[in-house]
Order: structure tokens, then sequence, then C-alpha cells
């Protein structure tokens, strides 16, 4: 029994805290560097944590599914140029061309088992659209509104993947929401200079640059492979409602809620949150109730299952 | 004028003649007489594979993969060994638990979206002292060819008037590792044990006729 519980320390520990830790002193780090290298430390708790997982990183991979890290892998090393990009050129301009961009490769090239066409174009789209979207949101407004929201819908997949049985991609999609709420904690803080505050939009202290792509782009290939890989209880619908909760988001940037002062940040950040998060706990209850409907006769059908 | 009783005569003839039509037939349990190799293929109603594997280092959990296709050419006087070609739908896990099927036909385990199937061919064999046979062979799971060696037992012949059926019963133990499937057995440490024992039990079938 005893080393049972040391073998589940030892795999949470390697499995899930470390990555997080990680990705904390990476975000730590690069605080008073661009933020879009936050885009950059989310990909890597993702890897280490896979690694941790599966002992190794597969490029480019036996099975389909092997592509999400390989994809994961060009994001963590693309994400600061779109930070320098969106350095160079209108920043709005920039968010929409990479997204696009990461949409139509990330559609092209990450295929799971029995796909058509239409479900490469599902994906691709829904990654370039709620990416664009979280990436312009971030734009517009610093802080850990964001980063906590995709925190969630990426923790919502990670808890979907282990109740479907799939605990291979559940632990580094749990490592990459810990290290979301990680950042996100570091971007509630305000930024000091000495004994001078820092303007509370500064660069660092959002997900754009990258970042909200990068944690986009990983949602919505989860999403899709916990579906396509799926044989439990769980709607579709409840795998996709994730990947579309961040377009939520958009509720704050309506007339009445995006011109309420600094003084309304609390409002703002929870008309933000909270309806993701509302999305995320309802997709979440549902398929427990759908997967749990043979759990008393069914012991066997846990995490040791 | 003498008369003849036709009806009892009939019913003679009638007697004789199924006698002479049953004897014609072999009778169940009779084996085809056949001392050179023929081909039976499997009745998947009753060829099946059970394997069993240690579950958090306490008890053995049994599970079975159900219709299992394909055939075995065998000579009944043993003069050869028996020759293998079989195949199993992943989708024919049975567990008695519909979630764990699910989970072992899940990515961690079998991944049946991308590796639907499962198959072993013989490659040779040879007599071991006590009669039954050790047949070598290549065992393909997610993908993965690698060679092992099973204990096969030929159960008995039998069958049906229309029908001939023999009965084979293989043994042998894996690594799962082998084949890619290394959840469980260090990361999470302990949950499933590497090795796997399989028992295949087939029974293959050939009409009368062959």
């Amino acid at each position: 029994m005893a080393s049972d519980l040391g073998g589940i320390a030892a795999y949470l520990g390697f499995g899930l805290l470390l990555p997080a830790i990680v990705a904390l002193g990476l975000v730590l780090a690069v605080r008073r560097s661009p933020g879009g290298l936050t885009g950059t430390a989310i990909a890597l708790a993702f890897l280490l944590s896979w690694i941790a997982e599966r002992g190794t990183l597969e490029v480019p991979g036996s099975e389909r599914w092997h592509l999400v890290a390989v994809a994961v892998l060009a994001l963590g090393a693309f994400t600061p140029w779109l930070a320098v990009l969106e350095h160079r050129v209108p920043e709005v301009l920039a968010a929409a061309v990479a997204a696009c961009c990461i949409g139509v490769a990330i559609g092209r090239w990450v295929q799971f088992p029995a796909w058509t066409p239409a479900h490469a174009w599902a994906m691709g789209s829904a990654i370039g659209v709620v990416g664009f979207t979280t990436e312009w949101c971030a734009l517009r407004r610093p802080g850990a509104a964001i980063p906590m929201s995709l925190a969630a819908c990426i923790g919502t997949e990670s808890i979907l993947l282990a109740m479907s049985g799939f605990f291979s991609l559940a632990v580094p999609a749990g490592a990459m929401a810990l290290a979301l709420c990680a950042a996100s904690v570091v971007m509630a803080q305000p930024l000091h200079s000495g004994d001078r505050r820092v303007v509370a939009d500064s660069p660092v202290r959002t997900l754009a640059g990258g970042g909200a792509l990068t944690a986009v782009a990983t949602l919505g290939m989860i999403a899709f492979a916990g579906w396509s890989y799926d044989y439990s209880a769980i709607e579709p619908w409840m795998w996709l409602a994730p990947i579309a909760a961040p377009l939520a988001l958009l509720l704050a940037e309506s007339p009445g809620i995006s011109s309420l002062g600094d003084r309304s940040g609390g409002v703002r950040f929870v008309v933000r949150v909270v309806p993701v998060v509302a999305i995320c706990v309802a997709a979440l209850y549902l398929a427990w109730r759908a997967t749990s409907a043979d759990s008393a006769s069914d012991p066997l059908a846990d995490l040791y299952g | 004028m003498l008369s003849i009783p036709l009806r009892p005569l009939a019913s003679l003839a009638c007697l004789v003649l199924a006698t002479a039509f049953s004897l014609s037939l072999p009778s169940a349990g009779q084996a085809p007489a056949a001392s050179e190799t023929s081909t039976w293929k499997l009745d998947p109603v009753h060829s099946v594979a059970l394997f069993r594997i240690h579950h958090l280092k306490s008890g053995m959990f049994w599970g079975r993969v159900n219709a299992l296709e394909g055939t075995v050419t065998y000579a009944e006087d043993g003069s050869s060994a028996p020759v293998f070609d079989v195949t199993a739908s992943i989708e024919q896990i049975d567990t008695g638990s519909e979630k764990l099927d699910g989970n072992l036909k899940g990515p961690n385990f079998f991944n049946a979206k991308e590796f639907p199937t499962l198959s072993f061919k013989s490659t040779g064999g040879d007599r071991t002292p006590d009669g039954q046979w050790r047949v070598s062979g290549d065992l393909s799971i997610r993908g993965q060819t690698k060679s092992v060696t099973t204990l096969v037992e030929v159960t008995g012949f039998g069958g049906t008037p229309v029908e001939a059926h023999a009965g084979f019963e293989a043994t042998l133990t894996i690594k799962r590792s082998d084949f890619g499937m290394s959840w469980g057995i260090e990361k999470p440490a302990a949950v499933l044990s590497d090795d796997v024992k399989l028992v295949v039990s087939l029974e293959g079938i050939q009409s009368r006729g062959q």
C-alpha cells in the first residue's frame, strides 16, 4: 500500500507538479521580456509532462495522436517569433495571419483516425477563429482573465480525457492547464520597477504575442483527439464545448463592459471568466453524469482499471 | 392366386435403405478420413482468446477477445505441426465492463482506432516430449510484430453429420511493452503487469464433403 502511495506521489510529482513548477519559474523569469515567451513556457510544461508520462518524445511518432506533441513543440518554438512580429507590424494583423497559418497547418498535418477532410477543416477553423479571438482579447486587455479562462478550458479537456481513459494525453494537458494557472497568478500582479508602478497594460502581463495562440491550438488538438479516440459515453459536443468556450470572452468586449474604468477591473474579470468557466463546468457535469451511469457496478473502471 | 402383402415389404425396403444411407454417413464424433493436411476454418463462436494480467499486484484479471477468425492447417495424423493464421478484431474485447472495454480499446492500450486487429501467423513448430506442439510465429499487436513461441495442444476431433470440427488450445505469455503498450507498468507504477498470459482456444470447421 505504501509503495502504491509512493507511486501515486511520484506520478503526480513528475507528471503534473514538476512541469508546472518549471513553467512557473519560466513565467517569472520572462516577466520583463515580451509576453509571448509565456507560450514557450506553457508548451514546455506540456512537453516535459509528456516526456515524464511516456518516457520519450516521439518525433514524428508512430501513432497519429503523437502529432499533438510535435505540434506543441513547433508552437513553443514559433511563439516568441510571433511576439517579435507583433512589434513590427500591426498587432491585430500579425495575430490574424498567425492564427490563420496555425489553423491551416494543424488542420493539414494533425489528423486523427477515420477523419474526413471535414474533420480537418473543422479543427483548423476552430483553432484559427478561437485563436484569433483570444489573441485579440489578450491584446486589448492584459491581466489574469485570459490565462485563467484558457486554464479552465484545457483543464476541462484534461479531466474529460482522464474520464475517457486517455491518460497519456490527460497528464500533459493537465500540466499545461497548471502552467496557465501559474501564468495567471503572475499576470494578476501589478508590475513595479523600483518604486514606480509600471502601467497596468504592460505587454509582459498579457498572453498575447503567441501565448494565447499556443494554448488555443493545443486546446483544439486535444479536444479533437479526445473525441476521435473516445469509446466512452462522452458526447461529441462535450468534447468540443471547451474549444468554443473562449469565444465567450467577447462578452466582455461589448461596449457596456469594455468602457468600464480601471476601478471595475474585478467586474470585467468576472464577466470574462465566468461564462467560459460555466461552459466548461456544464460540459464536465454532463460528461460525468453520462460516464458514471454504470460506475456503481463497475469498480474496475477507474484510473487503475 | 397368391396374395403378397405389399405393406410389410415396403416397410422392410425403407428400413434397408435407411440403414444403408446412415452407414454411408460418418457418425458424430467421427473424424474425416484424411491423413494429409487439411485446412480448418475457424468457428468464430467457439474460438476465443483469454488474457490474464496482474492487476495492482493483487488479483489476476481475466478478459477475452471473442470471435477469432482465420484458419488452421493440420494433418490429423500429426505428421506436421499445425499452421495458424488467426486474426482478432479489437472491437471484440470483452471484460464484462463496457467502460473497461473502452479503456482497453483506447490509445493507452490497443488503440483500436488506428490498429483495429491483432493477428498471429505461425512460421513453424515441433513436437514436445509430451505430445504437444511448440509453434513459433509472428504476433502483431498495435502494428508491431514480434516473434513468439506458443505451446499448442490438439484438443480433439469431432463434429456433426455434416461438419467435422477440430480443436486446438495455445498458451503463451507475452510482454505487452514489446508491443508499445506500456501504460501502467512503470508510469503509473505497477497498475498492471507487463506480463500477459494468453490462452487461445480455437475450433476449426470443415464440411464433410471436403
